[in-house]
């Protein structure tokens, strides 16, 4: 059951052009909003005065409409919950940044809203090497004991989420949209799996589609409900930078991983990196370094190799290498040496390029 | 004074007795014809006109009614130009209608009287044959796909007036002399051998499981990196055509008019690569005529389709029937036929629009919803039905290539050949000859796995992110990677070589 000053809080959330400047006005206005929301039709000279008369007409048309019960309703069907500042779980990170929201809403695990989040951000056009060091950094950050935050957006934000995942982890996805929207599309399967391991989180109420404000909006939240902010790969113009923005003014730290500078993709991380040279980070390690917790490099490899397995190991770890390669260096046909990769595959000691390169 | 004459004709690739009666009576002077006959068939009459008086013969001038029996079967072609001047000269009793009778008569008449070749002629005389007629007339131009036909007596003309003088006793036509099929003769009509292909290892070893257990294949790899080569090769490693096969292709190619008039017979596996930009018809078959298409013309042969993104999606979709079923109906209006069509399916495609993704000397420019989209031009469905996955080597990579020399492609197929023995004997009395063919039931039977392999392939799904659809392929492959081991059960190195070829399903891809 919602309180009804819960219910009001929603009220202002799902009300359209209840921008967070005038937000601000009307709390300042009516400290007791729920007091102001039983008897709206009593304010009208005030509110009008303050805001306008078409915001107070739509504000007024969400209580004639019983909108904020009927958005209980559908959240309770799609086993989500809404947060406001009236409720105690709400994260104290998102009352402290400037432009609060007035509700989060919710669906997962809620304990993950405070904890030891790390956001993982980067460009939506991820190159191999971005791919490379997000998944390593982030494989090392979850199995010491980070939960991951990130947009869900494609690139960096996807393959960050997906990590976490594999390695059976938590992880947070913010989104920029109401949580029965999926966006992008592809990434159905990672909404629905983060929904039921994890936890998705949005400001918007059910229904509201993707703008470009709300991405912006967005990154400020990612940035609120974690302790720090890794840029992985991020280009001249990435939303990236946005959030890394948003973690110095909301004082917490950054992270970011430089890149080829010759790269395109790489522009924005390295223009971050220097204006704060401190931010540089090379690996998982550095993080925890800075938080001083004690790293797990995880249970040592107890895995007996053959002779075969261990020479294709050794080769990978010079660079990749092409599978004729491998079958030069270890005088294997392609029919023997193939059930050799997919099972050092399936162990996660080589990986499978495209082109029938193996790496590590 | 009435006259009749045999002929025959096609509906898809089986054919049926024509009776050609004619009718001459006083009157004005006039040709009529009856029984549905199409343009091709009325012009006869100016053709045949034109042969008789041309041929020293004469032409009466008089009423002149044809029908062509059945009535309501609708009539195409020229090959009733022949049957057609038969029986106007035998009703103007220039020709005796006794010996006449005995005789299937088929051929296309110019003005001159010469007789020209026509189509479809081996599946005409097979069903000519398999309806108790034996003897026959047909165009010269048609005497070596005949030889191929058994039991029968054909005779090849010249000319319209040849055929008058054998018929009237004041002459002979040359017997067409049965030929045996022989196989061999298609050895080195391939032009492409494995043994010059350099490198590209992973590729080769797909394609061979691929063809010996009848698998369609999917190359992926940039452009250039020599996808169609390896295609083309895939025609030399197929074991040689038995006689039944070649006269079916042959049939098929007799009817599209696609037949090599000097070689008569089919003797090589069909190659087809139909353009991109193909229609439905023109790859299921149909138009007008219901002619056969390009999945058909493929018949036991291989269908390359370079690019297969850039296919007309309806295109890429009207594929599934045929792949399934190994036949295709196509519906006209006068007309519903069916074509076999059991091919070999051999697609190609670049790992992205630009052709760079996962390169590592070319960056790739392509966004990843555009990659998205790009795969997905292939549906699921059609996806379904293709179980090797493999990547082609960039040409970049030549460096490490042609180490060793290159085994050929005779020593492949000998491997193949015995392992498509392996699997006759496996299904005798089931209706499929190929592991490709093998359904849930099937694969329940012969693909049981031990429990090294099971946690294997578990493994491998959450591991690779492996969508489920790829289990039955992947046990369908490993099935045929035994059979070529030579193992009786699947064991662990054969499914793990199976999932190496199921690139497209890694989620990881974009």
């Amino acid at each position: 059951m919602y309180s009804s000053l819960q219910k009001a809080y929603i009220w202002l959330s799902l009300t359209p052009k209840m921008t967070p400047i005038r937000r601000q006005k009307l709390l300042e206005y009516a400290p007791d909003l729920d007091a102001l929301m039983t008897d709206f039709e009593a304010h009208r000279e005030d509110v009008v005065a303050l805001l306008g008369q078409e915001v107070y007409d739509l504000l007024l048309e969400t209580i004639l409409m019983r909108l904020v019960d009927k958005e209980i309703d559908g959240l309770e069907r799609i086993g989500a919950v809404a947060l406001t500042p009236a409720d105690e779980d709400f994260p104290e990170s998102l009352r402290e940044i400037a432009q609060p929201p007035v509700a989060i809403y919710c669906k997962g695990d809620l304990t993950l809203l405070e904890g030891r989040n790390l956001a993982v951000v980067g460009t939506r056009n991820i190159t191999r090497y971005g791919r490379d060091v997000t998944e390593h950094i982030v494989a090392d950050l979850v199995t010491n004991g980070f939960c991951i935050v990130s947009g869900l957006a494609r690139g960096v934000d996807t393959v960050a989420h997906r990590t976490a995942l594999e390695y059976d982890k938590l992880t947070v996805g913010v989104l920029p949209c109401g949580l029965d929207k999926v966006y992008p599309a592809e990434n159905i399967d990672l909404f629905r799996e983060i929904a039921d391991k994890g936890l998705l989180v949005s400001e918007y109420p059910l229904g509201t589609g993707v703008q470009q404000f709300t991405f912006v909006e967005r990154n400020r939240i990612i940035s609120a409900l974690s302790i720090g902010v890794l840029v992985t790969e991020a280009g001249e113009k990435s939303g990236a930078l946005i959030t890394a923005g948003h973690a110095i003014e909301q004082g917490k730290d950054v992270f970011v991983v430089p890149g080829n500078i010759y790269s395109k993709a790489s522009v924005g991380a390295n223009n971050l990196l220097k204006s704060m040279q401190g931010a540089m980070v090379t690996s998982a390690y550095d993080i925890l370094e800075n938080y001083q917790i004690a790293v797990d490099k995880g249970t040592p490899c107890d895995i007996q190799l053959d002779i075969v397995e261990a020479q294709i190991l050794d080769a990978v770890e010079e660079g990749d290498k092409h599978i004729e390669e491998l079958m030069a260096l270890t005088h294997m046909t392609v029919s023997e040496l193939t059930p050799v990769l997919t099972k050092l595959e399936l162990m996660g000691l080589v990986k499978k390029l495209s082109g029938n390169y193996f790496g590590k | 004074m009435l006259a009749k004459v045999k002929s025959f004709a096609l509906v898809g690739l089986s054919g049926y007795p024509v009776d050609i009666e004619v009718d001459i009576n006083a009157g004005v002077p006039a040709i009529d014809m009856v029984g549905m006959p199409d343009v091709a068939v009325k012009e006869a009459k100016d053709r045949v006109k034109s042969a008789i008086t041309n041929s020293g013969l004469m032409y009466p001038i008089k009423r002149i009614t044809v029908n062509f029996a059945p009535a309501d079967l609708k009539k195409e072609g020229t090959l009733f130009d022949l049957p057609l001047a038969l029986a106007i000269l035998c009703a103007s009793q220039q020709v005796e209608p006794a010996p006449l009778g005995e005789y299937v008569l088929i051929g296309e008449l110019s003005l001159d009287g010469t007789l020209r070749r026509v189509n479809g002629m081996t599946p005409l005389l097979i069903s000519g044959m398999q309806a108790g007629y034996t003897k026959y007339i047909i165009p010269e131009g048609n005497a070596v796909e005949a030889s191929f036909v058994s039991g029968l007596e054909v005779y090849a003309a010249k000319d319209l007036l040849s055929v008058v003088n054998y018929l009237t006793g004041n002459g002979e036509l040359e017997k067409v002399a049965h030929r045996e099929y022989n196989p061999t003769e298609a050895k080195g009509l391939y032009g492409f051998d494995f043994a010059d292909v350099h490198g590209q290892a992973v590729a080769k070893r797909a394609l061979e499981i691929a063809v010996a257990g009848g698998h369609n294949v999917l190359m992926i790899g940039p452009p250039g990196a020599g996808k169609t080569m390896l295609a083309k090769c895939v025609l030399s490693i197929m074991p040689d055509m038995t006689f039944d096969e070649a006269v079916e292709v042959t049939k098929i190619h007799s009817v599209a008019g696609l037949l090599d008039a000097e070689k008569g017979i089919v003797t090589v596996r069909p190659f087809r690569s139909p353009h991109h930009s193909a229609t439905v018809p023109s790859l299921i078959g149909g138009d007008r005529k219901a002619k056969p298409g390009e999945v058909s013309l493929a018949h036991l042969g291989v269908l390359f389709l370079d690019e297969v993104p850039e296919y007309n999606r309806r295109a890429l979709e009207a594929l599934r029937q045929p792949m399934e079923d190994g036949v295709v109906t196509v519906s006209r209006i006068q007309q519903t036929v069916e074509y076999p069509a059991n091919f070999m399916l051999i697609g190609s495609m670049n790992p992205c629009p630009c052709g760079n993704y996962g390169s590592k000397t070319t960056p790739c420019t392509c966004t990843p919803v555009q990659i998205h989209n790009y795969i997905n031009r292939l549906s699921g469905p059609l996806l379904d039905r293709i179980d090797i996955q493999v990547e082609v080597d960039n040409i970049s990579y030549g460096e490490f290539a042609a180490a060793e020399p290159s085994e050929s492609s005779a020593a492949i197929r000998e491997r193949i050949v015995k392992v498509r023995n392996v699997q006759r004997e496996r299904y005798k009395g089931l209706p499929m000859l190929t592991n490709s063919e093998m359904s849930n039931r099937e694969i329940k039977k012969y693909c049981a796995l031990d429990k090294e392999s099971e946690g294997l392939l578990e493994l491998a799904f959450h591991k690779l992110g492996l969508s489920a659809r790829a289990s039955y392929r992947i046990l369908r492959v490993a099935r045929t990677i035994a059979d070529i081991e030579g193992s009786e059960r699947i064991n662990v190195n054969h499914l793990s070589e199976a999932i190496q070829y199921r690139s497209l399903d890694r989620k990881y891809w974009s």
